[in-house]
């Protein structure tokens, strides 16, 4: 079993197999040895190492993603935007709780959680135009009248929709 | 007025020129002061602004978004560019991602300018013609690889203006990609006209020496019924064309779909490791149409000697050849032309929709896939009516009868490599039809799922026929994963199913009825046993998959939840039971007792070990029998000593409250309830 502390100092007794799909940990764990020391995670707070941890649990057993078989899949066929049904559940959270699962996939370096998470934000971002994209996420137009006026020049070509 | 001298006037002019010296530099002394306060105002306007960014800053830290580094917002970007088969390019001349995501904002401007990877898709979706978006694309995309998409919107094949516009465009962009065929990575190309495709195989085999990076081919016609009039593409043939055998090639992918295979030159072919076919035919009176053969597909997937995974989707080639019998020898009057099996010696793979049942057998005896892991396949009539359906399934051409009379029926294929077998049906009479020729000695992982149209809560689920009928060999000895989706398992058939499949680990019901039946079976036991502490009987072990670990059921609604805690309750280890200890040490007389019949030790077979002595008696589930398939008897003290189940997966089951569920937690197990 692994200890696992969590910025808001809460501390998380997971199974090795388990929480060896964050390559971070399964690193620290391969350098540090056998120890009962706990690991402190000062990125990541309780409620999302809990949610991370639900989906290590789900995807437990299953072979992790290698460099290779990434490049393969970038060779054969063209990456799509599809996330298994459990994935898309686990991942219906709030914007916040969203970009938090990401930032944390990210830190602990989960590749396939990172994947999701990527996903779900390309999937919410598709379709939509500039202003709603803004108004998605609150992002401020903070482009001059000339700028916007350069922007419509450059693209006129994409204008006639 | 009265004449002034010239000294009196220069008098005055030294001091008018006093006073104005004196007044220059008080000027001088306000542009100093000005161009200070000028400086002041400045610095204070520029620490206005920079608290204002830092205002921004602190604000946009309010808006999850801007928690991303750059790093993960470009990956971001670069999963909304490289999927552009939504609808939202359709018709465009242009991917629309990167340039929504340019006009944003300043942060995701400058970072989509920055990513020369996210102006690589370049997606041509208009019949149109349009060279600025196509430039500025390429431009923007600096060195990268480029994907090319050309997939504008299908129309009426009698359409001859629309026809010429699609031919136009083609051309054009073929044209303007001339220089950079080099770092084109992958090509999709769909049209409704046969003369654009003609354009694009001819760039293809003019241009072979430049597609050094091409990496995925897709070619196909959106039409069923593509008409060849007009083009050279019926008898073109490159299978035998330029080798080019000194050039490294990348190719791995290729989906064809409609587009005869011999257009596709052999040394692309050298390293393609998936290929995709598509032919559905369809009753049409157009000609000339291509009708894919099997000797077509033996040579085109002679070619392709390092393929691991055949994708076929509506595909079952019509049998212009016959097998080479040698046991029964050929009759000289044999009208077709005598192969051998295809040897695919990489093939791991194979996926095939819309197969019929009586065309499964037949088909793959026409290879031999020594390699073949896993097999998927769906036994469903084909969304699209074939051509003369009655010369195709398993016959010859034009001659329905004339296998009978060529080559026997009645072989068996023994998959020797095949460990994963998922197979969707639209009834289980095609499961029975089309399955029974074939031999899976090693099988691990075996799916069932019903394809046919079912409401989304229907309660009469479609029966699951009895496994014996299905298989030739219903024994599963190595089978660790079972599935069932959307089918009925009658009472009684489950017991039997799982009596066969003594290794099994995981069992998942996804939509299934009859679930009682199998969980009353996981939990009947092998025999009672005076349990020492509590002076009372109690059932003890199991009759049918001792090793069962996870018991996954979703959305089946019709099973009891006594039911599921009796089949994980007959797996638990009953704390402090002496009579299974006592097993362990006297275990002829403890089975005796169990069964209340006496049981008299089997000989033990005297096996000779590797080691050169004697083995001990083997364990039945894992003994050859004469005809080299295990056996899949349990042992006794597997029977007697099951594996507890460590995981219990409730989904979509709303009979069973999370309360009843998490209650299996006593017994070890983990419970996930959603």
């Amino acid at each position: 079993m692994v200890h696992l502390v969590t910025s808001d100092n809460v501390e998380f007794v997971v199974e090795k197999e388990v929480v060896e799909r964050s390559v971070l940990i399964k690193n620290m764990l391969e350098d540090v040895g056998e120890s009962d020391q706990s690991i402190p995670l000062a990125n990541v707070s309780s409620a999302v190492l809990r949610k991370v941890i639900e989906y290590c649990e789900h995807h437990r057993g299953e072979p992790l993603p290698s460099g290779d078989a990434d490049q393969n899949q970038d060779e054969t066929r063209k990456r799509t935007t599809d996330i298994s049904e459990w994935d898309q559940k686990f991942i219906t959270v709030d914007q916040e709780m969203l970009f938090e699962i990401i930032l944390a996939a990210n830190y602990l370096d989960i590749k396939s959680l990172l994947d999701v998470g990527c996903k779900t934000v390309a999937n919410m971002i598709k379709g939509k135009t500039p202003d709603e994209i803004r108004r998605l996420f609150n992002i401020v137009n903070d482009f001059t009248p000339e700028e916007e006026a350069q922007i419509k020049k450059e693209n006129e070509w994409a204008e006639d929709r | 007025m009265p004449k002034k001298s010239s000294v009196a006037i220069d008098h005055e002019i030294e001091v008018l020129q006093a006073q104005i010296t004196i007044l220059q530099r008080r000027e001088a002394d306000f542009v100093h002061i000005l161009e200070d306060m000028a400086r002041l105002r400045d610095s204070v306007m520029a620490e206005q602004v920079a608290l204002a960014s830092q205002i921004t800053e602190l604000e946009n830290q309010r808006h999850p978004i801007n928690w991303l580094p750059s790093e993960l917002l470009i990956q971001i970007f670069v999963a909304v560019t490289e999927d552009n088969d939504s609808d939202t390019s359709a018709g465009l001349a242009y991917n629309p991602s990167p340039v929504i995501i340019s006009q944003v904002c300043k942060k995701w401007r400058n970072l989509a300018f920055a990513t020369s990877t996210l102006w690589s898709h370049i997606s041509y979706r208009s019949r149109t013609w349009s060279t600025s978006p196509v430039c500025a694309f390429i431009n923007r995309s600096g060195s990268s690889l480029l994907d090319l998409t050309f997939s504008p919107p299908p129309y009426h094949i009698d359409n001859h203006d629309a026809a010429e516009d699609e031919q136009l465009a083609c051309k054009y962009l073929l044209y303007t990609l001339g220089s950079h065929l080099s770092r084109v990575r992958s090509i999709t190309f769909e049209c409704t006209s046969t003369a654009s495709m003609q354009l694009v195989v001819e760039a293809l085999i003019e241009n072979l020496h430049d597609l050094k990076s091409l990496r995925s081919l897709d070619l196909s016609f959106p039409s069923h019924t593509p008409c060849f009039a007009g083009t050279t593409l019926l008898t073109l043939d490159e299978l035998d064309g330029q080798s080019l055998s000194d050039t490294p090639r990348v190719l791995t992918y290729l989906r064809l779909r409609q587009l005869p295979p011999r257009v596709i030159s052999s040394s692309l072919l050298r390293s393609v490791k998936t290929i995709e076919l598509s032919f559905p035919l369809r009753r049409s009176h157009r000609a000339p149409q291509y009708i894919l053969r099997m000797s077509h597909m033996h040579r085109f997937l002679s070619c392709a000697p390092e393929l691991q995974e055949l994708v076929l989707m509506e595909t079952t080639p019509l049998r212009d050849v016959v097998l080479e019998e040698p046991s029964e020898g050929q009759t000289a009057d044999n009208p077709f032309a005598v192969v051998v099996p295809l040897e695919l010696p990489k093939l791991r793979s194979l996926t095939w929709k819309f197969a019929y049942p009586r065309d499964v057998y037949t088909f793959m005896s026409f290879f031999n896939m020594p390699a073949l892991e896993r097999w998927e396949i769906l036994i469903a009539n084909s969304p699209t009516k074939r051509n003369d359906v009655g010369t195709l399934r398993g016959n010859h051409w034009n001659e329905p009868d004339s296998f009978i009379q060529a080559e026997p029926l009645g072989g068996v294929l023994s998959m020797i490599t095949l460990k994963e077998l998922c197979v969707s049906c639209q009834d289980g009479d095609s499961l029975i039809s089309s399955l029974r020729q074939f031999f899976f000695p090693v099988l691990e992982q075996l799916e069932f799922a019903y394809a046919g149209k079912c409401p989304p809560n229907c309660d009469h689920k479609h029966p699951l026929p009895r496994l014996d009928y299905v298989f030739r060999d219903p024994r599963l000895p190595h089978l660790t994963h079972f599935t069932l989706s959307h089918l009925d398992v009658f009472a009684g058939h489950g017991k039997l199913m799982l009596g066969y499949m003594p290794a099994l680990v995981s069992l998942t019901l996804i939509s299934c009825t009859g679930v009682d039946g199998v969980l009353e079976t996981l939990a009947e036991a092998y025999g009672l046993a005076m349990d020492a502490e509590r002076k009372a009987t109690r059932g003890c072990g199991v009759r049918v998959c001792p090793k069962l670990e996870r018991i996954t059921l979703w959305g089946c609604s019709d099973f009891k939840f006594k039911s599921l805690f009796a089949a994980v309750f007959a797996r638990a280890q009953p704390a402090g039971s002496s009579m299974l200890i006592k097993a362990q040490k006297d275990e002829p007389s403890v089975v005796s007792t169990i069964l209340g019949r006496k049981i008299r030790p089997l000989k033990k077979p005297r096996v000779a070990s590797p080691q050169g002595g004697l083995s001990s008696p083997a364990k039945p589930h894992t003994t050859q029998n004469s005809h080299g398939t295990a056996s899949t008897l349990i042992p006794i003290e597997e029977a007697l000593r099951p594996v507890h189940i460590a995981c219990v997966h409730v989904d979509d089951c709303p009979q069973i409250t999370e309360d009843e569920a998490l209650l299996l937690e006593e017994f070890g197990t983990v419970v996930v309830y959603r």
